[in-house]
C-alpha cells in the first residue's frame, strides 16, 4: 500500500471513521427504506380514510338514526337507495348539484382564463396583480360568504344600494332569499371565491408555453386568434382537463359556502346533494340515509370523471 | 407604423383595464369588509349607506375580542392548526421524499391512490369518523378535528411536496452517503435544506386550509372547548344576531393570520402548487 | 494485495438480469476503466461497489475487507458523478470539508486538507462561493476535491468528464491522468468513451449486456480484441470487418474475401504466421479485421499481402487522409498519409502487416489468431 503519510504532500485522513450511526440512521441503511417512509402514510390514509369511507358505505346499507335508538342499527338492504327514489328532495339536490357545479365551473373558467391571458402579458405590474387577485382563494367560506350576504342585505347591502342608485332596482333585492335568484348568486360568489385557482394554473401553463411556438407561427402567418387556437389552447389541454375535474369534485363534494350562504334555501332552490347529504347527518342524524346518499354522489362524480377522461382522450 | 403603435398602446390600455378588473373584483369585497368593520353600529343600520366610515373607529375590534368567546374560538383554531400541521409535515415529508427520490415497485399505483383518494366525498367520511372518534373519546377534541383535517390535507401535502423534492437531484443523497452520512443523515444534512422554503410554503398551504375549514369542525365539534373560528363566527351570525361591524372586526382578524403566512410564502407556494401545471 | 476484487457479482431487476456474473479485480494504485455502452451495466456495476445499489449475488471486497454488508459510508470510497453532485447549499469549502466532517476529523486538519487539495486543483479562489456560481470545469474539479480530499482507499468515477465541452474534456482528461500518476491513487472509472478509457486506464473491462467481453490492458484490447464487439468498440474509425473464409493453399493458406454467394470474391494469400493458433480446416467462414490505420500504400515491390481496390470517398481529416474503398462487395477505410490526396475512382493497392490481421469465428464471433 501507498504511503499515507507523504501521499504527493497531502495529509492523510483515511484512519478517520465515520461518526457512528444512530438507530434511526441504521434503519435507513435498510433496503427497504424507501417503504418504510410511506408506512405512516398508508397507516394514516388506511385508517382515517379508508376505513371511515368503507363504514360510510356500509352505513348505508343499515339503519342508523341517532335520534330513534329505538329503530336499532341493522342491515335494512337497499331499503335507504329505495328511499331516495321516492324522495323529492333528492331529485331536487340532483338537478341543482348539476346546475351548481356546470354553472359554477363555467363561470370560474372564463374569468380564469381571461385573468390567466390578460396577467400573461409582459407588462409592469402584473405580477403584483397575479398575486392579489389570489387573495379571494384563500378566504375561508365564512368569511367569503358572508362579505356577499352583508353586501347583498336587501336592507344594508352596499351593492343594492348600488343597483337602486343605478336605477337597476326600485328597491333592494334579497338575492339569496329569492327562489329565482338564490342559486345563481351562489354561483357568482363560489366564482370569486373560486376562480384564482383557474387563474392561477392557466397563468403558470401559459408562462410555460415556449415563445418560440409564438414566433414560429407569426412567420407562418397566424394571427393572433389562430395562435390561440393553434399553440396556446392545445398546449394548456392538459392543465384544462386537470383543473377542470378537480374544481367539479371540489365543489361536488364540499357543501361549505351553500350550508353559509343559504343552508339549501329558500324551499331547497339551493339544495344540492352534499349539503342534503351534510344535513341529514348533522340535523336529522340519519346516518344510514345520509351515507346512501353519499354513496350515490360519489358514483355519479366517480362516473363523471370517468366518462370526461374518456371524451379527452378520444378527442386526442 | 403609427397604427402599429396606436394598437400596441390600446391593447396594452386594454390589458390594464382587465386587470384593474379583476383586482377590483377580487379585492372590494375584502376593502369592504374593512369599512363595515370601521363603522359604528348607527352608521351601518343608518337608512342612507355610507361608502366609508364617516368617523371610523376600532371599537368594534375591541368589543368582539373583548365580549365574545373570540380569543378562546382563536385559541382552538391555532391548535388545531398546529396538530394538523406537525402531523402531516412528519408524516408527510418522509413519503413525500420516498415518492420523489426511490423508485419502487408499486409507486405510480400508490400515488394515483393518494390523488383519487381526494375524491372520496367528505360527507361520506365525516358520518364514520363521527362514529371512530366518538368511540375514542376524540369527538369535540382538538386532536380528533385535527386526524380529520389530516385526511384530507395528507394526499395534498404529499403531491405538494413531493414536487419540491423531485427539484433535488437523486445523485446529492448517493454523494452524501459516501461522504460518511447514513440516509437519515443525507435526508437531515444535505436535502432539507434545499427544500426548506417548499416544507414552509407546503405547510403554510395545509395551515390556512385546516384554518379556514368549517363543515367538519361544525360536525365533530360541539363545545366551545374544542369550537374553532369558523364554527363560532358562523353560530354568532345565525343564532346571536350580533351586530355587523362586530362580525366584520372578527373577520378581519381571523383572516390576517392567513394574509401574513400567504405574503411570506406566495412565490414559492405559486410555484409549488403550478408545478403540475408547468410539466404539462 | 487486491485493492478491489469482485466476485461472480451479479445483479437482477425483476426479471431482468443487468450484471450476469462478474470477476474483476484490481491492483493498488490501478486505473481500472469499465467501458461499454449504455445499457451495458457498466454504471451499475460501479454502484454496487458503492454500495449504492444493492447486489443479487457475489461478493466485494475492498482491501482485505468483504464489503456486501458495509454501507456506502463505511466502505473508504470516494465518487465523482457525472453531474457532480455538489451540496448546493453549501460553499465550496463546505462542499470539500464534508466527508471530513462526518468522519470527526479535527478543524486543523479539515482545514489544511482542504487548503492543500484546492492548491492542487487551482480552486483555491472558489472556495467561499456556491456551486451554483462556478462553470462546469470548476464544478468538475470540485468535485473531484472532495473525492479527493478523503483519502479514500477507492475511488469511483461515473462518466466525470461527459457534461463537459469537448476542448475542457481534453484538458481535464490529461488532469485526471496526472493526478493519478502523482499521487498514486486506486481508481475505477466509467466511460463510454474508448479514447479516455485507451488514455487512463492500466487496465480495461470492456462490458456488453451485463458481461465482460474482456479485461486488459489498453494496449492488448487494441492490438489483440477477444471478439468483435471489443474490435468493434475500442478504435476510431472502426475497424474493417470483412466476411470471409480460410483456404488452404499449398503449405500456407489463403484469405479469400466475398460474402456466402456474393458475386464477387478476392483471395489473399497468407504467410503462416498470421493463421497460428487457428486450426486449418479448409473453408472455415471467418470475419478479417483490419484497422483502417493497419493498412497502408503498396506502390511497386514487395511488402504484407495487399489486393487492388478503387478510391470510393475521401475525407481529409488534416491529420491523415481518410479513404474508403470497396473490396468483395464490402465497404471499408483505410487511413493513411496526409500527403496522399485521390481523386474518385482511383486505382489503389492497399497491403497490410499480416500480424495486424485480426481473425474472428464468424458463428462465435471470438477471436482466433
Amino acid at each position: 500500500m501507498t504511503d499515507n503519510a507523504t501521499r504527493a504532500g497531502l495529509p492523510t485522513t483515511r484512519r478517520f471513521l465515520p461518526r457512528p450511526e444512530t438507530w434511526l440512521g441504521h434503519i435507513s441503511e435498510h433496503r427497504h427504506w424507501a417503504y418504510f417512509l410511506i408506512v405512516p402514510s398508508i397507516l394514516f390514509i388506511f385508517v382515517i380514510i379508508l376505513y371511515p369511507t368503507a363504514n360510510g358505505i356500509v352505513l348505508s346499507f343499515r339503519e342508523m338514526r341517532l335520534t330513534r335508538p329505538d329503530l336499532g342499527t341493522d342491515f335494512v338492504g337497499l331499503r335507504q337507495y329505495a328511499d331516495m327514489l321516492s324522495d323529492p328532495v333528492f331529485w331536487v339536490a340532483l338537478y341543482n348539484t348539476v346546475k351548481w357545479a356546470t354553472a359554477a365551473v363555467l363561470l370560474e373558467f372564463i374569468l380564469g382564463f381571461a385573468a390567466a391571458l390578460t396577467l400573461n402579458r409582459d407588462l409592469p405590474g402584473m405580477k403584483v396583480i397575479a398575486v392579489l387577485i389570489l387573495l379571494p382563494w384563500f378566504l375561508p367560506n365564512v368569511v367569503a360568504g358572508n362579505i356577499w350576504a352583508l353586501m347583498l342585505d336587501p336592507r344594508l347591502g352596499v351593492l343594492n344600494d348600488i343597483f337602486v342608485r343605478l336605477g337597476f332596482l326600485s328597491e333592494g333585492m334579497a338575492w339569496l332569499a329569492d327562489p329565482d335568484t338564490a342559486l345563481w348568486t351562489a354561483v357568482v360568489i363560489e366564482a370569486w371565491h373560486g376562480y384564482p385557482f383557474f387563474a392561477l394554473l392557466f397563468l403558470a401553463a401559459l408562462k410555460g408555453i415556449p415563445k418560440d411556438h409564438y414566433k414560429a407561427a407569426a412567420v407562418d402567418g397566424a394571427g393572433a386568434i389562430q395562435s390561440f387556437w393553434h399553440i396556446t389552447l392545445p398546449a394548456m389541454k392538459m392543465v384544462i382537463a386537470a383543473a377542470v375535474i378537480l374544481r367539479v369534485i371540489g365543489l361536488v363534494n364540499s357543501p361549505e359556502l351553500l350550508l353559509i350562504l343559504t343552508g339549501g334555501g329558500p324551499g331547497n332552490t339551493t339544495q344540492v346533494l352534499s349539503l342534503y347529504a351534510f344535513q341529514t347527518a348533522y340535523l336529522r342524524f340519519d346516518f344510514g340515509y345520509a351515507g346512501a346518499l353519499s354513496v350515490v354522489m360519489f358514483i355519479i362524480l366517480m362516473a363523471f370523471c370517468i366518462l370526461y377522461l374518456r371524451f379527452l382522450r378520444i378527442r386526442d | 407604423m403609427a397604427s402599429l403603435k396606436r394598437s400596441n398602446r390600446m391593447k396594452t390600455v386594454g390589458a390594464y383595464a382587465v386587470a384593474f378588473f379583476f383586482l377590483f373584483f377580487g379585492l372590494a369585497p375584502i376593502v369592504w369588509l374593512i369599512i363595515t368593520s370601521l363603522k359604528p353600529e348607527h352608521e351601518i343600520v343608518n337608512r342612507t349607506l355610507t361608502y366609508y366610515p364617516h368617523d371610523p373607529i376600532l371599537t368594534n375590534y375591541v368589543d368582539i375580542w373583548n365580549q365574545s368567546s373570540f380569543p378562546t374560538l382563536m385559541m382552538n383554531s391555532f391548535i388545531t392548526t398546529t396538530m394538523t400541521v406537525v402531523i402531516c409535515v412528519v408524516i408527510g415529508t418522509l413519503a413525500a421524499y420516498s415518492f420523489s427520490q426511490y423508485r419502487f415497485p408499486g409507486k405510480h399505483a400508490l400515488l394515483i391512490f393518494y390523488l383519487v383518494v381526494r375524491m372520496f366525498p367528505a360527507v361520506l367520511m365525516i358520518i364514520p369518523l363521527f362514529l371512530i372518534l366518538r368511540a375514542f373519546g376524540l369527538l369535540d377534541s382538538h386532536l380528533g378535528l385535527a386526524l380529520a383535517y389530516t385526511s384530507f390535507l395528507m394526499p395534498l401535502f404529499i403531491w405538494m411536496m413531493k414536487g419540491f423534492f423531485d427539484t433535488v437531484p437523486v445523485e446529492l443523497e448517493k454523494a452524501a452517503r459516501i461522504d460518511g452520512c447514513t440516509r437519515v443523515g443525507a435526508l437531515v444534512r444535505v436535502i432539507m435544506p434545499l427544500v426548506r422554503n417548499g416544507l414552509a410554503a407546503t405547510a403554510i398551504f395545509v395551515a390556512i386550509a385546516a384554518w379556514n375549514e368549517y363543515m367538519f369542525a361544525l360536525m365533530l365539534t360541539t363545545s366551545s372547548g374544542s369550537r374553532t373560528w369558523p364554527v363560532g363566527l358562523q353560530l354568532m351570525i345565525g343564532e346571536f344576531q350580533l351586530p355587523w361591524g362586530l362580525l366584520a372586526a372578527g373577520g378581519i382578524i381571523s383572516i390576517i393570520p392567513v394574509i401574513i403566512l400567504f405574503a411570506l410564502v406566495q412565490q414559492t407556494m405559486v410555484r409549488g402548487l403550478t408545478a403540475g401545471a408547468v410539466k404539462g | 494485495m487486491k485493492a478491489l476484487s469482485l466476485t461472480n457479482i451479479r445483479k437482477r431487476f425483476g426479471p431482468l438480469e443487468v450484471l450476469k456474473g462478474i470477476d474483476l479485480s484490481l491492483d493498488d494504485g490501478g486505473f481500472l476503466v469499465l467501458l461499454g455502452p449504455s445499457g451495458c451495466g457498466k454504471s451499475t456495476l460501479l454502484s454496487i461497489i458503492a454500495g449504492l445499489e444493492e447486489l443479487t449475488d457475489g461478493e466485494v471486497k475492498i482491501g482485505d475487507r468483504v464489503a456486501n454488508d458495509l454501507h456506502p459510508k463505511d466502505r473508504n470510497i470516494a465518487m465523482v458523478f457525472q453531474s457532480y453532485a455538489l451540496y448546493p447549499s453549501m460553499s465550496v469549502r463546505r462542499n470539500l470539508a464534508f466527508g471530513l466532517h462526518m468522519r470527526r476529523v479535527d478543524q486543523a486538519t479539515q482545514a489544511e486538507a482542504v487548503e492543500r487539495v484546492a492548491d492542487l486543483l487551482g480552486i483555491a479562489h472558489l472556495l467561499e462561493r456556491r456551486p451554483a456560481q462556478l462553470s462546469g470545469g470548476q464544478r468538475q474539479r470540485v468535485a473531484m476535491g472532495r473525492a479527493l480530499v478523503r483519502d479514500p482507499e477507492l475511488f469511483l468515477f461515473d462518466e466525470p468528464l461527459s457534461n463537459l465541452d469537448a476542448k475542457l474534456r481534453v484538458q481535464m482528461r490529461s488532469e485526471i491522468k496526472k493526478l493519478h500518476n502523482r499521487l498514486k491513487t486506486t481508481i475505477v472509472y466509467v466511460t463510454h468513451d474508448q479514447v479516455e478509457a485507451m488514455t487512463l486506464a492500466t487496465s480495461i473491462a470492456v462490458m456488453r449486456d451485463g458481461e465482460i467481453q474482456q479485461n486488459a490492458a489498453p494496449s492488448e484490447i487494441y492490438d489483440r480484441p477477444a471478439n468483435l464487439f471489443v474490435a468493434g468498440f475500442v478504435g476510431s474509425p472502426q475497424m474493417n470487418f470483412l466476411d470471409g473464409r480460410i483456404v488452404a493453399a499449398g503449405n500456407g493458406a489463403s484469405l479469400e474475401l466475398g460474402r456466402d454467394g456474393g458475386p464477387e470474391n478476392a483471395a489473399i494469400p497468407l504467410p503462416p504466421e498470421a493463421l497460428a493458433g487457428i486450426e486449418a480446416s479448409d473453408g472455415r467462414p471467418v470475419v478479417a479485421g483490419i484497422r483502417p490505420e493497419a493498412l497502408y500504400r503498396q506502390e511497386g515491390g514487395a511488402g504484407g499481402p495487399g489486393f487492388d481496390t478503387k478510391v470510393d470517398l475521401v475525407e481529409i481529416t488534416g491529420a491523415d487522409t481518410i479513404v474508403s474503398f470497396t473490396i468483395a462487395g464490402q465497404e471499408a477505410t483505410a487511413r493513411l498519409s496526409a500527403d496522399f490526396k485521390p481523386s474518385l475512382g482511383d486505382d489503389l493497392t492497399l497491403a497490410f502487416d499480416p500480424g495486424r490481421l485480426h481473425l474472428f469465428d464468424r458463428e462465435t464471433s471470438n477471436r482466433l489468431n
